[in-house]
């Protein structure tokens, strides 16, 4: 039997504000895509359901999302569960089922991982609000907003990053919307530095464009055991490395810092190590941009760049669609959206699309290993995956 | 309770770490201290997260810390009234760096010395930093 798990199935909706579709409704078009193109499919297929949703019961008033899937799917599975770890819900779904796979209980699961946030924006922040240790650090007034630019305040002051390589990551990442039909922001096309920068400030020094916006969206990924793969296609893609690790801190005060992401770099040395790669190996990859900052210290993180000279990573193009290791071909949380529980699922997709050519006119040539990075809270939990389009790297 | 109405803010006071929020109410920040290993704990905990034995004590720390980082938030999430410094405050002390409200008329500046204050919001007092 092999080890290895294959991603075989993969969908992604339209982003965006979808008023035209009811939260069953989007569940229903991510499943259809990430099902519809496999072989030797039915309901008795799926012997797995994770279902990855962070805040339906604030807004769209339902609880019990796991079993409100398998409705939607007609299946009975024998493992099923909602995740719900905020905005990494959607990777830490796609572990649990990788890991049930890979311990031989099941062989096949699909994850979907959804938010609708539209519909009741004031409810959708209000959840986002829920993210931090609301006793001790919430009642004094921190958001996400202002708690990543505290992060990048620091970042600024240590390293020299400056204003303009904040909103270069923006930048890039409408680029690469412009690029996307699914994307949010497609229809934006691209945006000038000079509109970047000028934005409206929202947390000093990040202005609107440093940030992710309000997404409804949903994404699918269906998971096989290895020797299985080719029943259900001839083009799966392989997850060689996996790897997640949490602060034991829910806010600030327990981490050692909010510009070096201990976790992170755990999590990241146990998925690259599993796959037995470097960083210079990845040819593209999807990081967790909720704010420009952020991006620019993964980079850091995944080994990309040196510590305290991500800023220069993205001056030098290097993390742009024609640079050395382009990030964010989706358009990343910042352009593309960010439906929550939705997230983390369709960056998997992105990169299996990319390691499979799919790409469009925002393919990354050649693209045989790509990964994957999402995480939650003030960058306190991560989730890491390496994925290929060959079974075997070297 | 919630600490103002219609805020998403809740927390519960009458509980076994009521001496936190009543320390607060009284002008002082106190937290917890393991007897068993001396680990000091914050938020405060009534099981230690180091060595796990519940023979914890209260302690009073002295407020006083260098600011690690700030921003100028300009959109008030509900329940707060305007713009507002936020810092990150490394605790003398404590050894760790933890959030708050600055509300001395002056930017904040990074390494700048700070002390605890105290402010109201509804019927529960919670710190802020000031300019020492």
């Amino acid at each position: 039997m092999s080890t290895d798990v294959a991603i075989v199935g993969t969908g992604v909706t339209k982003f965006g504000k979808r008023n035209d579709v009811s939260y069953q409704e989007l569940f229903a078009e991510a499943a259809h895509e990430a099902i519809s193109g496999l072989e030797n499919i039915s309901p008795d297929t799926f012997e797995g359901l994770w279902v990855s949703a962070a805040m339906p019961e604030l807004t769209v008033e339902q609880a019990h999302v796991g079993n409100l899937g398998a409705q939607i799917l007609g299946i009975s599975p024998k493992m099923v569960s909602r995740v719900e770890m905020a905005c990494s819900s959607g990777s830490s779904a796609i572990r649990n089922a990788w890991g049930a796979i890979k311990s031989g209980m099941i062989d096949t699961a699909i994850i979907v991982g959804l938010e609708k946030m539209n519909n009741n924006p004031v409810q959708a922040n209000r959840g986002l609000l829920y993210v931090p240790d609301v006793t001790y650090e919430g009642i004094h007034g921190i958001t996400a907003y202002s708690g990543f630019a505290l992060a990048a305040q620091e970042h600024m002051e240590k390293y020299g990053t400056t204003r303009e390589q904040l909103s270069s990551v923006a930048v890039k990442s409408h680029s690469n919307a412009a690029k996307n039909p699914k994307a949010q922001f497609h229809s934006m096309g691209e945006v000038s530095l000079e509109k970047a920068m000028s934005a409206r400030m929202v947390s000093d020094p990040l202005n609107l464009f440093d940030c992710s916006p309000l997404t409804d969206g949903a994404a699918a990924v269906v998971l096989t055991r290895g020797d299985k793969a080719k029943e259900f296609t001839d083009q799966p893609v392989w997850i060689k490395g996996a790897g997640q690790r949490v602060e034991p801190s829910i806010g600030v005060s327990n981490m050692d810092s909010i510009t070096d992401w201990k976790a992170m770099r755990s999590a990241v040395n146990d998925a690259f190590s599993m796959a037995n790669i470097s960083p210079s190996d990845i040819d593209v990859a999807e990081t967790h941009d909720c704010f420009t900052i952020a991006e620019i210290i993964e980079y850091e993180m995944l080994g990309l760049a040196k510590k305290g000279e991500g800023g220069k990573f993205i001056e030098d193009g290097e993390s742009s669609l024609s640079g050395s290791t382009p990030i964010n071909t989706s358009g990343g949380l910042k352009a593309k959206g960010h439906p929550v529980g939705a997230t983390g699922v369709a960056q998997i997709v992105e990169i299996s699309e990319q390691l499979r050519g799919q790409s469009g006119d925002r393919q990354v040539r050649d693209a045989k290993i790509g990964v994957t990075h999402n995480l939650s809270g003030f960058a306190t939990h991560h989730v890491v995956h390496v994925l290929s389009s060959e079974e075997e790297l070297r | 309770m919630n600490l103002l109405d219609k805020s998403p803010y809740y927390i519960e006071v009458n509980t076994k770490l009521a001496p936190f929020w009543e320390g607060l109410n009284q002008g002082e920040f106190k937290t917890t201290k393991c007897n068993s290993c001396n680990a000091i704990h914050y938020p405060p905990r009534i099981m230690c997260p180091n060595c796990y034995s519940d023979n914890i004590a209260w302690i009073e720390l002295p407020g006083s810390g260098e600011i690690e980082s700030f921003t100028h938030v300009q959109i008030p999430p509900p329940g707060f009234n305007g713009k507002f410094y936020l810092v990150a405050v490394k605790m003398d002390e404590l050894g760790k760096t933890i959030l708050g409200r600055y509300t001395s008329e002056e930017e904040p500046q990074i390494g700048q010395k700070v002390t605890m204050g105290f402010d109201q919001m509804g019927e529960q007092a919670v710190y802020v930093f000031k300019s020492s």
